[in-house]
């Protein structure tokens, strides 16, 4: 069982109080009762000697004033229940050798008392014998005094009303005691508990009121100076915690900032290799490419010569109804469908020209991607950077994409054509893969202030909150593994900030998505 | 001898005398009312006077045949007798004296006092009482 300090006190205070009204209430006055009773035995003893002492005196001398005198000492004692003179006979019980000793009284002060010869001390009454040594009583004489005990019996509950009081007295003055010891050590142990309780969940701003000058307040006093070291210490503590989480936080940034770092140069290397590799490509295309669309022209001028001849022959032999000689040229012109071949011909150089033509476009569209960048803005149109990459990404989209321009009229804006372009590739790849089958993408471009908006809007599935929160984490793709490296918008986050411009997006699950790029025209800070 | 003996006898069987201060005392007193007065049964006279008994004690030849005489016992007997009496306190018990001279002059200045001696008395202020009518009983 586990006892309260509380409990403890008042268990403590009703243990003294308990053994104090029993030492108070009964022992003592018990003993005290004895010890007068002892008193009182003595006495009335000595009463009975003195009184026997004088009655046989005054018996022997016949001096029966004498005895009058000496009763006379006892009898006006208000305790004195009765004196008497007896006498001891020896009888025979008539048995050989065997006699009782019979006590008879001769006379009682007071005479109408009847007393029985054989009583004896009691609760109320004292009974004392004293010898007689007179020959008239054969030496067998004897006074036997009674006193009360009233008086002792009176003292006793004297004593006892008094230890009741006493007792009273105490147990209030206890109970006192009790409600002031719980106040300066059970109350203030209480506080400092709770306060401990309190304390150990963290608070420290926890303080106990010092109360008394004891060692309880020289705990309490202690107990507060702990606290408030306590509090010193961990307030050092979390200073100390601060500094290292923005330490650890600065430590993480720039870590973060050394692998995006790393993974921008990774990129631009990749990049930078690709450019030269698309540079290198495309000028080497671009020469037969030349050469094949310089020479179209010429050749079908040289075609449409050559028919004009033809024609030239053909009117000559109408006219001059030369059929005849050339009835074999004509057989084989019609066997040949030469009229179907010069349109297929004419069809054919259309063909090459225009496979020319688009194949020359493709490879400006690869050069102007591939430019490789200086550390130094370019000026450069983004319609252009829009286009080239259009027609790059042209063999994903064709046939099921329907790409809607709206090119405004903006200036030349600040940039680095190249990031700008993988931007843009990025942008568009991700519209044109939303778009499972047929859509359409909305590219819309303006001038708002001093700052050129691309808009990139596509019909595609759109994606949700949680997912539109992470696309610019680095790593983070809604890709097959394989599919995407989940760095494409994170670099072009990094871009577009780079050139102090900002990246948008709008979507909703199912109604596609809009990305708006929007960066200065004019750069303040030269890189 | 048998005579002398049975005189002597005669003559302490009569020769007893009952004293008694002038004042108080009768001048003649029966024998019942002598032995009531010495046994403590009476203890005013007739004047209203109060008994005060004069004893020689019983130990002396004189108080033994007074204690025959008067209480029919003897000597420790009367002593017993007025012990008792005197222990219970009912009465004065008597005034005891060694002599008869003593006796003579504790009657003469006490008023009312009685004592039994075995002579005649001259001392003043000393009555002989008689007894019955006689002198000696």
């Amino acid at each position: 069982m586990r006892l309260n300090l509380k409990t403890k006190i008042w268990l403590t205070i009703l243990t003294i109080v308990l053994m104090f009204s029993f030492f108070t209430f009964l022992y003592f006055p018990a003993r005290q009762e004895e010890y007068l009773l002892k008193n009182y035995n003595n006495e009335v003893q000595n009463l009975a000697k003195t009184v026997a002492v004088g009655v046989e005196i005054a018996i022997n001398e016949q001096n029966f004033k004498g005895i009058k005198k000496e009763i006379e000492i006892v009898k006006n004692d208000p305790r004195l229940s009765f004196v008497s003179l007896l006498e001891e006979d020896t009888v025979w019980t008539g048995k050989p050798g065997q006699f009782i000793i019979h006590d008879s009284i001769i006379t009682s002060f007071p005479e109408k008392v009847t007393i029985p010869a054989e009583i004896s001390s009691n609760g109320l009454l004292i009974v004392k014998r004293a010898s007689l040594n007179t020959k008239l009583m054969n030496g067998n004489g004897a006074i036997m005094l009674g006193f009360k005990t009233a008086e002792i019996i009176q003292i006793r509950d004297r004593i006892r009303r008094v230890s009741f009081l006493v007792s009273g007295v105490v147990c209030v003055l206890a109970v006192l005691v009790g409600f002031w010891l719980s106040r300066n050590i059970s109350k203030p142990i209480l506080a400092l508990r709770e306060a401990a309780r309190l304390v150990g969940e963290g608070d420290l701003e926890q303080r106990v009121k010092k109360s008394t000058r004891d060692e309880i307040g020289d705990l309490t006093e202690a107990f507060n100076k702990m606290v408030e070291d306590l509090g010193k210490t961990r307030s050092e503590l979390k200073k100390a915690n601060i500094n290292l989480a923005a330490t650890n936080t600065a430590l993480k940034a720039s870590m973060e900032d050394l692998r995006e770092a790393q993974e921008q140069l990774l990129q631009a290397e990749k990049m930078a290799s690709l450019g030269q590799l698309t540079a290198g490509i495309a000028h080497e295309i671009n020469n037969p490419i030349n050469f094949v669309s310089a020479n179209i022209t010429p050749l079908k001028e040289d075609l449409a010569d050559i028919i004009l001849i033809l024609d030239c022959y053909d009117k000559i032999i109408e006219e001059k109804k030369l059929d005849d000689h050339f009835i074999e040229a004509k057989k084989l012109k019609e066997e040949t469908h030469f009229g179907a071949t010069v349109s297929e011909v004419r069809k054919l150089l259309t063909g090459i020209e225009d496979g020319a033509r688009r194949t020359s476009e493709i490879v400006r569209g690869l050069r102007n991607f591939s430019r490789i960048d200086q550390n130094v803005f370019r000026k450069t149109n983004l319609n252009d950077c829009i286009e080239s990459t259009l027609t790059l990404l042209h063999s994903s989209y064709k046939n099921r994409i329907e790409v809607i321009t709206k090119y405004g009229d903006i200036p030349e804006v600040d940039c680095f054509p190249g990031q700008i372009n993988q931007v843009l590739m990025n942008i568009l790849s991700n519209a044109i893969q939303s778009i499972s089958e047929t859509g359409k993408i909305f590219i819309n471009t303006r001038v708002t202030g001093d700052m050129v908006k691309i808009s990139v809007k596509d019909t595609g599935t759109g994606m949700t909150e949680e997912i539109r929160k992470k696309i610019y984490d680095p790593f983070f793709t809604t890709k097959e593994v394989g599919k995407g490296t989940g760095l494409g918008l994170y670099i072009s986050y990094g871009i577009i900030e780079k050139h102090n411009g900002k990246i948008e997006v709008f979507s909703n699950v199912g109604e596609g998505t809009e990305f708006v790029i929007t960066i200065p025209i004019t750069q303040q800070i030269p890189v | 001898m048998v005579m002398l003996c049975s005189i002597s006898l005669m003559a302490q069987d009569n020769n007893l005398v009952v004293i008694g201060n002038q004042s108080g005392t009768p001048a003649d007193i029966k024998m019942n009312e002598l032995k009531a007065v010495f046994r403590g049964e009476r203890q005013r006279w007739g004047d209203g006077t109060k008994v005060v008994i004069a004893m020689i004690k019983t130990t002396t030849p004189l108080g033994n045949e007074i204690s025959e005489k008067i209480y029919s016992m003897n000597g420790d007997g009367v002593r017993g007798f007025w012990a008792g009496i005197s222990f219970a306190g009912k009465f004065d018990p008597p005034n005891v004296f060694n002599t008869e001279s003593e006796v003579e002059t504790f009657v003469s200045q006490n008023p009312g006092a009685i004592a039994i001696l075995d002579r005649t008395t001259t001392t003043p202020d000393v009555k002989t009482i008689l007894v019955s009518g006689k002198k000696t009983f």
